[in-house]
């Protein structure tokens, strides 16, 4: 095993990504050659020292930030929606409340009482067609032709 | 019927909703220090965030909870990142040759005032190490941060960046190197030891 081939694998050897026989070969190397030791070490300090640096914390008011953009397409789809359907069920319940006029008008029975003039002139009429010989309900004859006269 | 099939959809929607928000809130710190990691520069994290979060959220339907959620938040990350860099010809790399003496003017950090920017400015080595971190080529600087930040196995990282473990060994590594030998020839005074190897 040569240094060059052991300090290509260092990093996964490091991170503790290589298989157990690979593992237990470059340990044994790493502990004799002082070179390979040294490159190790190196690569550790690399490891910590990237893993260690501070952290950066998000600025002030980020979270509700991020919350109205990942769902501003949403509410804003929904608000619409909701204003198209309260205009839809606006124009739907306008539309039911003028046909339902419109039906009851057509649909109730004239109910106009008879004056006294009505009355006294129909009454005349029926009179005058029974005295004439004629039922005035239905057209027929009410004397018989044989008593005419008598 | 067709009214308790639309109320029960609606319902499904609210809890997805509802479900997403409250991992959105668990998760979001994780995936900031990720993603100021990843840019170098707090604003463009912010964007790097809320493209990521977005993305997430159209596609939450296609998430597997097999997976953590922050094993498959960080896959759309990188991808925006990477995507990101690559459409931008005019990302901030630095070279290896920029004199030492230039550092505060030359990274571009905006001024939020915040107690992390402050420590992170103030914080040589880890500036150093952020300096370092943007010359390389996002996957590299993606394995790298994957590996040592969070602390995730090769397998993993090679799950959130879509490729073979094999790729991510030879980019951890390959990452590594360049950081070292970035860091011997920028400050050879406190990384001296660095890369005397390379």
């Amino acid at each position: 095993m040569n240094c060059k081939n052991v300090q290509n694998r260092l990093s996964a050897y490091i991170d503790g990504e290589l298989p157990g026989k690979e593992m237990l070969e470059l340990r044994h190397h790493v502990h004799e050659c002082a070179s390979c030791s040294r490159e190790a070490e190196e690569i550790q300090a690399l490891k910590a020292m990237i893993a260690h640096t501070n952290s950066y914390a998000p600025p002030e008011g980020f979270e509700s930030r991020l919350v109205a953009h990942v769902f501003r397409e949403e509410r804003a789809a929904a608000a619409s929606g909701w204003r198209t359907h309260l205009g839809l069920a606006s124009v739907a319940v306008a539309a039911a409340m003028a046909a339902f006029v419109v039906a009851s008008k057509v649909s109730e029975p004239s109910k106009q009482p008879l004056t006294a003039a009505d009355s006294y002139s129909s009454e005349i009429t029926q009179d005058q067609a029974y005295y004439s010989g004629m039922d005035p309900l239905n057209g027929s004859t009410v004397v018989p032709a044989s008593y005419a006269g008598q | 019927m067709l009214f308790t099939l639309f109320k029960d959809q609606a319902i499904t929607a609210q809890d997805r909703s509802a479900l997403f928000e409250s991992l959105l809130k668990s998760s979001y710190r994780q995936a900031y220090n990720l993603a100021c990691r990843l840019t170098g520069n707090p604003a463009e994290a912010e964007d790097l965030v809320q493209e990521t979060f977005l993305r997430a959220y159209r596609f939450f339907h296609r998430y597997d909870e097999a997976l953590p959620f922050t094993s498959w938040l960080y896959r759309i990350m990188t991808n925006a990142h990477i995507d990101s860099v690559r459409r931008r010809s005019r990302l901030k790399t630095l070279s290896l040759e920029q004199p030492s003496n230039s550092t505060a003017a030359s990274w571009e950090l905006p001024d939020h005032e915040s107690t992390a920017d402050r420590t992170l400015m103030q914080d040589t080595m880890g500036e150093n190490v952020q300096m370092a971190l943007q010359t390389m080529t996002p996957e590299f600087r993606t394995a790298v941060l994957l590996a040592d930040v969070e602390g995730m196995a090769y397998e993993e990282i090679a799950e959130v960046m879509e490729t073979s473990i094999g790729t991510v060994r030879s980019r951890i590594h390959r990452g590594r190197k360049q950081l070292r030998k970035f860091l011997t020839k920028r400050c050879p005074q406190t990384y001296g030891g660095f890369g005397s190897e390379l």
